[in-house]
């Protein structure tokens, strides 16, 4: 029998198309489009789960999740499973990272409600289990990408210092989530 | 020549007709700052005393001229100088330029007209004929100096030979040395032949000639070899001579470069080490994306501890039960039959099945041996004894399929909380203070690029330092390029070789000569020997001695000729030399002949050490002082002076030396004509300067209320101040 993991891995999670344009592919390859933020920049990221994996952590810190639109038309996954998420980035420098998973992983046990017990005696299917476990994950993420954009409106410039994304995320060390966003202004890029 | 006077007119920033500077015989001077038409006058002046011009230009004409004409309209440009040479005289170059529309102008035809005053007549002659007389480009060449620059005409090594050629007798030399030498050579001609025609030496005479003939063949070669060798030698020390005037430089030059090199190394590692961990990808690669994990960590591992407790206490809540259920089980206890007389009975396995069943068959008990009939208490009772054997051993039975079924019973289906506590233990101990550990890892790595950056900073400041130490560097050095110093640093070696190599032919060539020379005179002396029958050919003999001596004499003459002439231009070039530097270090000026005739200015310290590297105030002085040596030669040799006129000759003088220098020309009695930007300071004239100097002085400047956008707005006026 697969463990949760085994089989939470092999989902593929969706997310609103309209952060294609607007955040996904400002930051990664994917898509390789033009578009408003990005014309001459060089891409921070490769692949697009990358910036899916930020956005889900930005939610989970905040521990914030937003639902995504009810709407299926209104979706996209990269079409491309956890199970390979950090283990491809082939770009030089980089290096790969997949047990980041299993972190993720463990943080949506840890904040899903889920009857583990009912589970174990059998009185719910693990399917059930991992649908739930994807959804929280989704509007994490979710989340994530509606404040990545937010942030973008209000300064297209305001990611690209390269230490950005990173004084996010040290943004929540220590603090109530509230009171992040207002702990630093990144430095103009001009 | 003295010049008396020039006139300019619309040409160039000289608008107009009353644009006139009048010199005296000594002295003059023109003030002016930058774009004031400093260059202008001096340009106006070449252009018209250059013979070689046949065309007007129009760019020559005043903008401002050109600005002012109406369509139809003509006007004239034109220079015009009066001067005293053997009588009064004047030339005039000029040309006309017609407007014919509103961009085109049509120029005219250059006149270019002389005057001289003979007795009462004034005469018109070809202006080009004139000049050409009078001035000619030869002594303008030594005469008219635009900037600093164009003094060096003497590292030009045909000017200084050329100079040589006109000023001293050499060329004269030149002929009478010919002479004598054809003479020389029909005299031996003809006394040879005398010899071979004599009866009695005829013979040894033929032989030695011959011999003579072919030796005078191979010393001329010899002698050509040495030549070349000694030109070459002296390529080679001129050019070590360079080459150790950059050799300090050049090292310097060197080991800066390598100092470079080590920083900009120094600089790249920095940056590399600085850039290695990019953020956005080490939040990834590095998982510094978990640094606030350790929180959810935590919530996890409590979720997972707690489920895991709460699994193993429903487990074994059921495991109780179970037992309690079994132990029931066990609890149902056979009661034990009891006799009559109330003891307890056998236990229900004895006797065994088989045992009761063959006493039953027998109808005998074959404990006690009394027979057992049937239907006998006794019958009965073992009967019922086998009964309740059988009915215990399928109760048996019964019990522990029931036990099995209750044991068998799982509360728990499945292991999933078990694998969720699995991967938090495996999340714990080393992988936990990994987590833990990243804030930290974060803050050092922060450290390290502050610290990193700071040495950056550092090494990008040497780095500027050294770059602005070989711009210095290359500055001083003059105009030097880099790729040279880099090559004479490689060179210098080499060039040692070669010319220890060439000394050493050439002392050898000198000894073959020697050889040569000493076998020659053996033989002249042979053939001096013989004793002719015919006296006539000893007069022959004698006729030629006297010729060959003095064709010697005037090879010599000339010589020293040429030797005296550099001495005494040396020794005038010094005495203006001394006069010019004033109380400044000045050295000696070397006037020294090279192997290929030509002649070479140097600047001697006194102690007989070359100054490699005069500075620009020391080369100009030096090269005045020359150019006033010259000025003299001219005035003694031809009995005419000529004036000097330098545009902006002295920018390398500090004011200390450029008030002296001025104060001794002043007092030279020598027409000069210096056009300068020296004495103005911000645009305005140093008067109590001025005030010093016995010379005339005149202002030009721009006409105010010129638009500094237009050209055809400027206009040179000229004030005479003094």
């Amino acid at each position: 029998m697969d463990s949760l993991y085994e089989l939470w891995i092999k989902r593929d999670p969706e997310w609103e198309e309209r952060y294609q344009d607007s955040v996904i592919s400002v930051f990664s390859d994917y898509g390789k489009g033009v578009n408003k933020y990005q014309e001459v920049r060089g891409k921070i990221y490769g692949a697009g789960y990358e910036v899916f994996i930020l956005a889900f952590f930005i939610g989970l810190y905040f521990n914030k999740t937003r639902p995504l639109v009810k709407d299926k038309s209104k979706r996209k996954h990269f079409g491309w499973a956890i199970a390979n998420w950090g283990t491809g980035e082939s770009r030089l420098g980089r290096t790969q990272y997949p047990r980041l998973r299993e972190y993720m992983f463990a943080a949506l046990i840890a904040r899903t409600d889920i009857d583990f017990i009912a589970l174990d005696k059998g009185e719910i299917t693990q399917r059930k289990v991992v649908d739930d476990l994807i959804t929280k994950m989704e509007e994490y993420a979710n989340f994530g990408f509606d404040f990545i954009q937010e942030k973008l409106e209000e300064n297209p410039n305001y990611f690209f210092k390269e230490t950005a994304f990173l004084r996010v995320f040290l943004g929540f060390l220590n603090k109530e989530n509230d009171v992040v966003e207002q702990d630093y202004e990144p430095e103009s890029l001009d | 020549m003295i010049i008396k006077e020039i006139r300019i007119k619309n040409f160039r920033s000289y608008y107009g007709d009353n644009n006139i500077f009048q010199f005296s015989n000594g002295l003059t001077l023109i003030l002016g700052d930058n774009g004031d038409g400093k260059t202008t006058f001096f340009d106006a002046l070449q252009w018209l005393l250059n013979t070689t011009i046949d065309k007007g230009n129009i760019d020559h004409m005043s903008e401002m001229c050109k600005s002012k004409m109406e369509v139809g309209e003509q006007d004239e440009v034109s220079v015009s100088m009066l001067f005293e040479h053997n009588g009064e005289k004047s030339v005039e170059k000029s040309f006309t330029v017609e407007r014919i529309s509103e961009g085109t102008f049509k120029v005219g035809p250059l006149v270019y007209r002389g005057y001289e005053t003979t007795g009462p007549e004034r005469v018109q002659v070809s202006g080009k004929r004139l000049i050409d007389n009078c001035y000619d480009a030869f002594i303008q060449r030594f005469s008219m100096f635009k900037g600093e620059s164009e003094l060096n005409v003497f590292e030009n090594a045909t000017a200084l030979k050329d100079l040589v050629d006109k000023f001293s007798d050499i060329r004269k030399f030149d002929d009478l040395v010919e002479f004598t030498t054809s003479f020389e050579g029909k005299a031996n001609a003809a006394y040879l032949k005398e010899m071979r025609s004599d009866k009695k030496v005829a013979n040894e005479a033929k032989a030695l000639e011959s011999q003579i003939s072919r030796l005078a063949g191979e010393i001329d070669t010899k002698k050509g070899d040495i030549k070349e060798k000694n030109t070459s030698l002296e390529v080679y020390s001129k050019r070590l001579d360079e080459l150790e005037e950059n050799q300090e430089t050049s090292e310097r030059y060197k080991n800066l470069q390598s100092r470079l090199k080590s920083k900009e190394d120094k600089q790249k590692k920095l940056k590399a080490q600085i850039s290695s961990v990019d953020y956005n990808h080490a939040l990834l690669d590095k998982m510094w994306i978990l640094c606030a994990f350790p929180d959810i960590l935590q919530e996890f591992k409590q979720k997972c501890s707690a489920l895991s407790k709460e699994k193993r206490k429903l487990e074994k809540d059921d495991e109780r039960r179970k037992a309690i259920e079994v132990g029931k089980l066990e609890a149902v206890k056979e009661i034990q039959g009891v006799l009559a007389n109330g003891v307890p009975g056998l236990p229900w396995y004895l006797p065994d099945k088989e045992t009761l069943e063959e006493m039953l068959h027998d109808h005998i008990c074959k404990v006690c041996g009394r027979p057992v009939e049937e239907g006998t208490d006794a019958y009965n009772f073992m009967l019922q004894k086998l009964e309740e054997y059988k009915r215990h051993i399928s109760s048996e039975a019964a019990k522990k399929t029931q036990k099995k079924e209750i044991e068998d019973k799982e509360l728990f289906k499945f292991s999933n909380i078990e694998s969720l506590h699995n991967l938090s233990i495996s999340l714990s101990g080393s992988n936990e203070s990994q987590i833990t550990g990243l804030i930290g890892e974060i803050s050092d790595r922060f450290e390290l690029v502050d610290r990193l950056t700071q040495d950056l900073k550092e090494v990008e400041q040497q780095i500027q330092d050294i770059v602005d130490e070989k711009s210095r560097l290359l500055i001083q050095a003059g105009n030097v390029s880099e790729a040279v110093l880099e090559k004479d640093f490689n060179d210098i070696k080499g060039l040692f070789e070669q010319k220890g190599r060439a000394e050493n032919r050439l002392t050898e060539l000198n000894r073959e000569l020697g050889e040569l020379e000493k076998k020659m005179s053996d033989l002249q002396k042979q053939m001096d020997a013989l004793n002719p029958d015919n006296s006539q050919v000893k007069v022959y003999r004698d006729v030629y001695r006297v010729l060959e001596e003095i064709a010697k004499a005037f090879s010599v003459a000339k010589k020293e000729n040429l030797r005296r002439f550099l001495a005494e231009m040396e020794e005038k070039a010094n005495s203006y030399l001394v006069k010019l530097s004033a109380s400044d270090f000045h050295g000696e000026i070397r006037l020294r002949q090279t192997a290929d005739n030509s002649t070479e200015i140097r600047l001697y310290s006194s102690s007989g050490t070359e100054i490699k590297k005069p500075s620009g105030s020391q080369l100009t002085v030096m090269y005045i002082s020359v150019l006033f040596a010259i000025s003299d030669f001219t005035q003694e040799k031809r009995d005419e002076d000529y004036p000097l006129v330098f545009d902006a000759a002295t920018s390398s003088f500090g004011d200390s030396k450029e008030e002296n220098f001025y104060n001794v020309i002043d007092t030279l009695h020598k027409q000069c004509i210096i056009v300068t930007k020296d004495f103005i300071t911000k645009g305005k004239v140093r008067f109590p300067e001025i005030e010093k100097l016995t010379c005339s002085v005149y202002r030009i400047k721009k006409a105010d209320g010129f638009n500094t956008r237009n050209m055809a707005t400027i206009r040179s006026t000229i004030e005479k101040i003094k």
